[in-house]
């Protein structure tokens, strides 16, 4: 059995003991201390990132309105090449009165002589009011689609005026007249203005007037 | 210097020590955390705007795309009318080439006489009066070679008359026909051209 009895005073071993301490915690703090010192040098890397985000985001925004204004003028020049293209389709017109004419003599009936076939359109408002040829100004686009559709617009409702007159054997004949005129594609409406006994070479046949009308493309 | 000895001994550095973790705690959280949130937050939003925004921008550049092709083929298209229809200045072709039609057909011109060239509903017309002698047959003849080589006239009035004293047919015809052409500023065309 062994006796022991530390001799080094109580003061040196708390200050033993607190140097100890002092050194710990310095160099936590140190350590602690560089890493936020890291930790706020990559947080700088962060803010350019966050900058060329933005700078990206204002380049798209500018490509955008560029595209955008690009679009609008193609959106504008397409238009216009519309109205051109309505304008240069209009020029065209349906040419029906050679298959009328011609169903019309081959369908006649043949107790029927027609002496006479007069056909008018009706002068529509435009017409009346046609412009002289003035020196040209071009539309704008939206006033020419406007336009356009007017045109449009009053070359389906331009009536026409057909007049057949003649003679017919007897009535059934006329009638049959009527019939194949109503058959005829375009002239829905047939009216009978005059129809009257009249002596014809060695008898006596009806003296007829028909009028047609018809609501469709210019003749 | 010992501040306390129970329960356990603490020294004047450990104080020190604690004070300084905190301060450095405290410096952590508002310049390293507090921005990184906000920089992440603005990152995210601006990654998103950048995204949607490049959508957009491809989306519109289709647009533009498709708005250009039809352009060319509308482009193409007009080239070809406006190089079918009648210019201007081609009324003299046209009256030229519509006696030799009617002649053609065995009808007998005796008058032909064009208007003045006007404006109407955006396009110039000029209507030509014609009237002749003929059979009704060589005139519907006559209207469908017409209408077979120009669609750009119409027919405006026509009359057929049978004659009362003859015996061979023969009809009094006059006829009016409208020519439709190009206005004077389509596709460059000047004043000067009519």
């Amino acid at each position: 059995m062994s006796a022991s009895v530390n001799l080094v005073p109580l003061d040196c071993l708390h200050a033993r003991v607190r140097s100890r301490r002092r050194n710990a915690w310095t160099l936590l703090t140190l350590g602690a201390g560089v890493f936020v010192l890291s930790v706020w040098l990559v947080s700088g890397t962060a803010s350019n990132a966050v900058k060329r985000a933005g700078q990206r985001l204002g380049e798209a925004q500018t490509r955008q309105t560029d595209l955008n204004r690009e679009l609008a003028n193609t959106t504008a020049a397409r238009a216009a090449l519309i109205d051109q293209l309505r304008l240069l389709s209009g020029l065209q017109r349906e040419q029906p009165w050679a298959r009328r004419l011609a169903v019309l003599a081959a369908d006649i009936p043949p107790g029927v002589v027609l002496t006479q076939v007069t056909a008018d359109v009706r002068a529509p408002r435009s017409t009346a009011n046609a412009e002289p040829l003035a020196p040209p100004a071009r539309p704008a686009p939206a006033a020419q689609r406007d336009a356009g559709a007017a045109v449009a617009a009053r070359r389906q409702s331009q009536p026409l005026t057909v007049q057949l007159s003649g003679v017919a054997v007897d009535h059934d004949e006329l009638a049959g007249l009527i019939e194949t005129l109503r058959c005829i594609e375009g002239w829905g409406q047939v009216e009978l203005t005059r129809a009257a006994r009249r002596p014809f070479l060695n008898g006596l046949a009806v003296a007829f007037q028909l009028q047609c009308e018809s609501r469709e493309a210019t003749p | 210097m010992i501040v306390c000895k129970k329960p356990c001994t603490v020294y004047d550095v450990d104080l020190a020590g604690l004070s300084a973790l905190t301060v450095l705690g405290l410096l952590t959280y508002f310049a390293v955390v507090v921005p990184m949130r906000m920089h992440w937050n603005s990152y995210r939003d601006l990654s998103a705007r950048q995204h949607s925004s490049e959508t957009a921008v491809r989306q519109t550049g289709n647009q533009l795309r498709r708005v250009e092709a039809d352009v060319t083929r509308l482009q193409a298209a007009i080239v070809t009318l406006a190089r079918q229809a009648p210019q201007p200045g081609s009324l003299p072709q046209f009256l030229s080439r519509a006696t030799v039609l009617a002649e053609g057909t065995q009808l007998e011109v005796f008058q032909v006489i064009p208007h003045a060239t006007r404006a109407v509903d955006e396009c110039l017309v000029a209507d030509i009066e014609m009237s002749g002698r003929g059979h009704s047959l060589d005139f519907i003849r006559f209207l469908d070679a017409l209408a077979r080589e120009n669609s750009y006239q119409s027919l405006r009035q026509f009359s057929i008359t049978r004659r009362e004293q003859s015996d061979d047919g023969l009809c009094d015809l006059s006829w009016t026909i409208r020519l439709h052409m190009l206005p004077l500023d389509f596709a460059g065309h000047t004043e000067g051209q009519l």
